[in-house]
């Protein structure tokens, strides 16, 4: 019993290591950082928002530039091309730009979990992928997040030659919700929440109950800044997972420092987004960000498989732990 | 300030003083074993939750083993592993587990979802909630280590359920110990919140939840909505939980509300389970009882303080009643009595100042008398003083002219009719005419005493040295055959009436050169010296001197020591230097002794 406690007590302790770092920096003129972010001011990028917020930055003595991303802005190449420092990136883009020969290095994942689920209406009787053979499933999209995923259950689940009917993805849900498509991809961070503000009842088949286990946004920069600046990595990477830890202790006070960024002014609505998300970026298992090399591993057989990678290439190169090591005073937990 | 509100404040110190220190401690007592009281019970609520969540936990976990190793359960799962595409044979050994075992099992209670997973991935291959079937669970820690022992994974967030979720996993094993499976069970977490959440008494602010190592609510607390794995706190309480401790303490709870805590480790959950009570209902009794000290306290005060007052006054009354006699008295009223009828030491002062009074009433009465009689009697004094003085005049007078008669008639006679007396007719008549220019003399001296003592004083300043000379020379013309040696010494000035010090200088003098008739070698001195504030003058002869007991008849009228056939004279002279010497406010005293000489001595007020 008393080792069990004094494990406990080291895992605080190295849950404290992330409230104490950066506490000394000499004042001088402060590192200007941009940071790329995937999409536009959302929720999901809530706890970035609250590290500028409540000063983490400053502290570090970081001044931070959020860059939005969107509709026609390429998110992996302006970080590839040093127009922004670091940026918040899928760790499939990660993979196959790696794959490329890009030099992209992921540092803490803030998504465990995907937040990719298929959604079938609950009386359709489609519960499980299984379900899925001959019906119209709608994932076809700029992303590659949702086909991805989805050829990957279905070929792990022996699915792979299923006959189905895939459409494309359609944002608004129309065919969906006229019935015309069975199965549709959705964001359970986004999507999900507004189906559910219908009021529709729903079927969720989620990649991860079925082997499938992918990580979604994760903080991601070039080999060139680790290598050049390991420093100003640490004191980002530190005060930006600090901000994480905040928005998820409090996620009402997240929402309100989101409101100050985000073009959607809806509270309601980005609460339910907010309180979607934090479960995948704590799942009660980990530190936030922390990440596991078979996951990694995981993921990156499963883009081999799907012949989405140029050519294999040594995957511990596309994430480090050091960093997260280095806070977290070396543990997971 | 005065003694009334001096004594009244003390009165009040006195009262206010241990009052306030009874109240204190009393109170503080009071608070120690309420909040003694107060943490015991919430130590005892956590000690009472975590032992009823370990049953709880155990109880589960003991009928997830239980069901695992059902013979049939085992033969079923081997079933299951054996038959990988569905065939007849796996459909029956689903159906079979599903209805025979698991379902009968939720009816128990505790889950609310048992399944069992193929040893390989992780797959549910059957389970009592359909939907779940399919799945993989090959990353859950319920799988991983359910396949060597049985696990509880800790209270999670399920994405699948989308709630908090916590689930066994234990071993199917056959009786070589090969591993056919691993069963699940979902814990039905509305179970341990009713655990953690049950009232154990009527408080309503008592809180009791547990805490996870991320410092995350794991069951909601009383205050909180939807905070269950949603929500950080970091209390004092929690952080000390979290750290491995147990104990209590008093702080801001995730409401910001002051409470009283206790809070439990929990090491075979890596929780914490916390007990919270507001402050305010806690110490409601220490402040009911704090206010009913401060009442008494005050009432206490109160009273004390009239009674200090009504004391003070009893003590102060007599004392200013005192205070104003004495001014009454002093300011000339005698008939004035503090009176006063107590019988304490101020009475006892009061009577003792009243009968001071008394004395100094009685005092004042005989002197006033005294006075009275004095002025009386000095008044009729005068009178007979004026009249005798008044009567000697008149007598003097009046002889005088009866005197000259005979005197006159006497010399006609001798001279008219010498011849008609023998020498012996002669010799009588001129003894008559001697008389009585003896006694014309004697009337003479005695109107000039008389007048003395109506005569007014007309003070100025006196050469005394110029004034001793001319008087001497005066005197010496009339003994022109004497040789007196007259030694004057400087004197000082003095003041007075020079006509009448005049008189006294020649009366001295003549005596003194009367005196020394019979030595062959006369001296007189005359001297004087400051003694005090009076000028002390003195004539010394060395003639013949007095017997020092007659002293005392130096002075008066008529009074002689010495025959007038051995010195001439009527008895005035001395009698007239003391009259003016008194009616000048000085003194005269004589020194003598017989045959050698007389010293007199006058003194007069100096300026």
């Amino acid at each position: 019993m008393r080792k069990i406690t004094s494990v406990s007590v080291g895992l605080l302790l190295s849950g404290l290591l992330l409230f104490g770092c950066g506490v000394s920096q000499p004042p001088k003129t402060p590192d200007e950082v941009k940071l790329q972010l995937k999409w536009m001011h959302l929720p999901q990028f809530a706890g970035f928002y609250m590290a500028q917020e409540k000063g983490y930055y400053a502290k570090e003595n970081i001044k931070v530039t959020f860059l939005e991303g969107g509709q026609g802005i390429n998110n992996v190449l302006n970080v590839t091309s040093g127009k922004a420092d670091f940026g918040v990136l899928s760790p499939e883009d990660i993979l196959m730009k790696r794959s490329q020969g890009e030099s992209l290095t992921s540092l803490a994942t803030i998504y465990r979990r995907s937040a990719v689920v298929f959604v079938a209406m609950a009386d359709s009787g489609i519960v499980r992928p299984s379900d899925f053979i001959g019906k119209t499933v709608a994932i076809r999209y700029e992303q590659k997040d949702f086909d991805l995923r989805f050829y990957a259950m279905m070929k792990k689940l022996g699915l792979g030659s299923a006959k189905l009917k895939i459409v494309n993805y359609d944002p608004d849900y129309v065919a969906f919700y006229k019935g015309e498509v069975d199965v549709t991809a959705a964001y359970a961070t986004t999507g999900l929440i507004k189906m559910r503000q219908k009021g529709l009842k729903l079927n969720l088949i989620w990649p991860s109950d079925y082997g499938i286990h992918f990580y979604s946004d994760t903080l991601a920069t070039t080999d060139r800044l680790i290598l050049e600046k390991p420093d100003l990595v640490t004191r980002f990477l530190c005060a930006s997972l600090k901000g994480w830890q905040d928005a998820i202790e409090d996620y009402r006070q997240a929402v309100t420092v989101t409101l100050k960024y985000s073009q959607i002014k809806d509270p309601g609505l980005q609460t339910a987004m907010m309180e979607a998300m934090l479960p995948l970026v704590h799942t009660g298992e980990d530190h936030i960000g922390w990440m596991k090399p078979e996951v990694w591993q995981g993921m990156y057989q499963m883009l081999l498989e799907q012949r989405l990678l140029a050519r294999p290439f040594e995957i511990d190169q596309a994430y480090t732990l050091r960093f997260l090591k280095e806070i977290y005073g070396g543990k997971g937990k | 300030m005065k003694l009334a509100p001096k004594l009244t404040l003390l009165f009040l110190l006195l009262a206010i003083v241990p009052t306030a220190i009874v109240g204190y401690l009393a109170y503080e007592n009071s608070r120690r074993t309420i909040v003694k009281g107060t943490i015991d019970h919430l130590v005892s609520i956590n000690i009472l939750k975590s032992n009823e969540l370990k049953r709880w936990v155990e109880d589960n976990k003991s009928g997830a083993e239980e069901l695992a190793q059902r013979p049939l359960v085992r033969q079923f799962a081997t079933e299951l592993a054996k038959h990988d595409t569905p065939d007849p044979a796996y459909y029956k050994a689903k159906g079979s587990i599903i209805e025979d075992h698991l379902k009968p099992r939720l009816k128990y209670g505790g889950f609310f979802e048992l399944f069992a997973m193929c040893p390989l991935h992780g797959l549910i291959s059957a389970s009592t909630d359909e939907k779940q079937e399919g799945k993989y669970r090959d990353n859950y820690p319920y799988f991983i280590e359910g396949k060597s022992r049985t696990y509880i994974q800790g209270i999670y967030y399920s994405p699948a359920l989308e709630q908090p979720a916590m689930t066994i996993g234990t071993p199917i094993k056959n009786k070589q110990g090969n591993l056919l499976g691993v069963l699940g069970g979902r814990l039905d977490l509305g179970e341990l919140s009713k655990i953690i959440a049950l009232q154990t008494g009527e408080s309503p602010t008592e809180d009791t939840y547990l805490v996870n190592t991320f410092n995350f609510f794991v069951t909601e607390p009383r205050f909180g909505q939807d905070y269950a794995l949603k929500k950080a706190v970091r209390t004092e309480g929690v952080e000390a939980g979290l750290s491995g401790k147990d104990g209590a303490g008093f702080y801001k709870d995730y409401r910001g509300v002051s409470v009283i805590c206790a809070y439990k480790w929990l090491p075979e959950f890596s929780m914490c389970i916390i007990t919270e009570i507001d402050q305010a209902e806690a110490f409601a009794p220490i402040v009911r009882l704090a206010w009913v000290i401060a009442g008494i306290a005050s009432a206490i005060s109160i009273a004390v303080g009239f009674l200090g007052l009504f004391f003070a006054r009893t003590i102060t009354r007599p004392v200013q009643q005192l205070a104003a006699g004495a001014e009454e008295i002093g300011g000339g009223n005698l008939e004035y009595r503090v009176g006063t009828a107590s019988k304490d030491e101020i009475g006892g002062l009061s009577r003792a100042f009243d009968q001071m009074t008394e004395s100094l009433k009685a005092t004042m009465v005989s002197r006033d008398e005294l006075e009275q009689r004095v002025v009386e009697r000095t008044a009729q004094l005068e009178a007979a003083n004026k009249e005798l003085e008044a009567f000697s005049y008149s007598v003097s007078h009046d002889l005088r002219a009866p005197l000259r008669a005979i005197d006159g008639f006497s010399r006609v006679i001798l001279e008219d009719y010498t011849d008609k007396f023998d020498e012996e007719g002669k010799r009588i008549l001129n003894v008559i005419r001697s008389n009585t220019q003896k006694m014309g003399q004697l009337i003479d001296d005695l109107l000039v005493f008389s007048r003395l003592g109506r005569q007014e004083i007309r003070i100025s300043d006196i050469d005394m040295e110029k004034l001793a000379n001319t008087v001497y020379e005066e005197v010496k013309i009339t003994v022109p055959h004497r040789d007196v040696q007259f030694n004057i010494r400087t004197l000082s000035p003095a003041q007075g009436d020079q006509a009448m010090i005049r008189q006294v200088l020649i009366n001295l003098f003549s005596n003194a050169v009367k005196f020394t008739r019979p030595k062959e070698n006369a001296t007189i001195e005359v001297g004087g010296r400051m003694e005090g504030n009076e000028n002390i003058y003195y004539v010394k002869d060395n003639g013949v001197g007095f017997d020092m007991q007659y002293v005392d008849k130096l002075f008066g009228v008529f009074q002689r020591l010495h025959s007038a056939e051995e010195f001439e004279g009527t008895g005035v002279g001395l009698a007239i230097v003391q009259r003016i010497i008194h009616r000048h406010g000085g003194r005269v005293w004589a020194e003598g002794k017989v045959n050698e000489g007389a010293i007199f001595y006058f003194s007069l007020p100096a300026k």
